[in-house]
């Protein structure tokens, strides 16, 4: 299938203003991802994982290498590839609707049009009746089910979800993730999920990224080859239980690089997902 | 109601200590002075010509104000080059009190009618409003500029949709503080330059030594801040899109 993204030797670094030393965050990666496809980029900390959703989302540009998006340069940010963040990124001075409709407004939908077109969205994610709340009358998986139907709203081709669950409680977690695998297979759209939860990851994805850590590069793609539908059960799959302790070994070796050269390691952090020995 | 039970205290207090001889009634008169001279002030109807003089001025001066300082507050604050030409200028302007303008504006606007009080209520308004403008749209979160701009918003939505509600709490904070400076430069103007308005009555009746009646100007500009800003407040809390705070 003809790729949607194609990355080739993307380099990418920071300037730390404090000392004046320059991070690199991207060094030389090259990947592809298909069209329609549920993909995962999981990582240690510190190994760009994020870096290179931004870069796809067109928040950042590369300092070297190529990066395409359906065959041309990425340039900038796209409501064709819109993104769910980590804090929701809600703005607290509309309602969930209001929310909602601000993607159906900058494609100049007329505003008559627009509610209807929004209440369909919230109702996709389970938040009818809520559609006049302000984000801070909502609970944290409620802004972020605001945060999906939004970025549902812009009709994109892709999704890019940034540790998208990671401010939520464990039940919340795996009810938006089915949630996002039900709204992925009816939508024929491509999703990316950056995550550090290796079995969110494996639960979620087609395929898995796994990262190398700092410069970040790929050190290797998985097929996850999993029975379908995915529902909550498959974690107790033989599969997914190989799987998982293939991509746990394969993880932790890189956390180990990054914790020798002194990166924080985040999955120690995260309630016991993989634990590092020091 | 509390605040009733310390103003009532103070008043009678005030008024026994008068009539105990305690306080020189020549350099402070009792209340029951200062009440009659109200009585006299609004009886003649003066006081209210010269209320809304005084108010005239600050609405004209703050309205002028608000439609320099929102727009050049938002373009300082998005455009790096705008700011560098605009805020040394404004940042030297700032430091010159309202009242230090009072020669010129007398020079440009002449003594009778409003144009010299109103100028310096103007400029008085102009910076807390330009600044919390400013200040308000710098302090944009990025992740609504980046989630703006991935949902596909253009430069009109980034201003309207995004840039302005986000600041519009700073902006109003900017309207209340200004508004305070207004009325206070106001009565400092008109005590120079006019010949109606609360200054100008407090200064008419200093010159006669009507002092319970220059108090009696004092407390109606006091009781008319005190309004205004409460009324401020309320528009605060209904154009603060941020949850309010529980009080304990």
């Amino acid at each position: 299938m003809k790729p949607i993204f194609t990355a080739e030797a993307v380099h990418k670094s920071f300037n730390d203003p404090k000392n004046g030393v320059s991070l690199r965050a991207l060094g030389g990666l090259s990947l592809e991802i298909r069209q329609g496809e549920f993909v995962s980029i999981i990582g240690p900390s510190g190994s760009g994982k994020t870096t290179l959703l931004y870069l796809l989302a067109g928040f950042l540009r590369p300092d070297s290498g190529k990066l395409l998006y359906r065959g041309e340069e990425v340039r900038g940010p796209s409501p064709e590839r819109t993104v769910i963040f980590q804090e929701y990124g809600l703005f607290p001075w509309k309602t969930a609707a209001g929310n909602v409709e601000f993607p159906l407004k900058a494609r100049c939908m007329p505003a008559a049009a627009r509610r209807a077109e929004a209440l369909k969205y919230i109702s996709m994610v389970h938040l009818d009746g809520f559609a006049d709340k302000y984000p801070h009358q909502l609970s944290g998986g409620m802004k972020q089910r605001v945060g999906i139907a939004r970025a549902l709203a812009c009709d994109p081709k892709v999704v890019l979800m940034d540790e998208p669950f990671a401010a939520l409680d464990n039940i919340t977690r795996e009810l938006l993730q089915e949630e996002i695998l039900r709204l992925w297979s009816g939508l024929g759209k491509t999703f990316v999920l950056v995550t550090h939860h290796l079995e969110e990851a494996i639960f979620m994805s087609r395929r898995i990224i796994l990262m190398s850590s700092r410069p970040g590069r790929v050190k290797e793609v998985v097929d996850i080859d999993l029975p379908e539908p995915r529902t909550a059960d498959i974690k107790t799959h033989p599969r997914f239980v190989e799987l998982k302790s293939r991509l746990t070994r394969s993880l932790r070796e890189e956390v180990e690089k990054s914790i020798a050269a002194g990166i924080e390691p985040e999955l120690v952090k995260d309630k016991g997902v993989i634990r590092v020995s020091r | 109601m509390k605040g009733l039970i310390s103003v009532i205290l103070i008043i009678v207090s005030w008024q026994a200590a008068s009539m105990l001889g305690w306080l020189n009634p020549y350099l402070l008169p009792p209340p029951s002075k200062v009440l009659y001279a109200f009585s006299d002030e609004a009886a003649g109807g003066m006081l209210f010509v010269h209320l809304a003089a005084s108010l005239k001025r600050v609405l004209s001066g703050l309205s002028l104000a608000f439609i320099a300082a929102v727009p050049l507050g938002v373009l300082a604050a998005s455009s790096a080059a705008i700011r560098a030409y605009l805020l040394p200028v404004l940042e030297m302007l700032r430091p010159i009190p309202p009242i230090a303008w009072i020669p010129l504006a007398i020079l440009w606007f002449g003594i009778k009618g409003s144009g010299a009080s109103a100028f310096i209520t103007f400029i008085a308004a102009f910076f807390p409003l330009f600044l919390h403008t400013f200040s308000g749209v710098r302090h944009i979160e990025e992740i609504h500029l980046n989630a703006a701009r991935t949902l596909g918003a253009g430069r009109k939505m980034l201003l309207l949709d995004v840039a302005l509600p986000s600041a519009l709490p700073f902006i109003v904070t900017g309207l209340r503080v200004s508004l305070g400076f207004a009325w206070m430069s106001v009565i400092a103007a008109e005590l120079m330059a006019a010949t109606s308005g609360l200054g100008y009555m407090i200064e008419m009746n200093r010159s006669m030594m009507n002092i319970p009646n220059v108090m009696c100007g004092m407390i109606t500009i006091g009781a008319t801040g005190y309004i205004m800003n409460d009324a401020i407040l309320r528009l605060e809390r209904r154009f603060s899109w941020k949850p309010e705070r529980q009080e304990e």
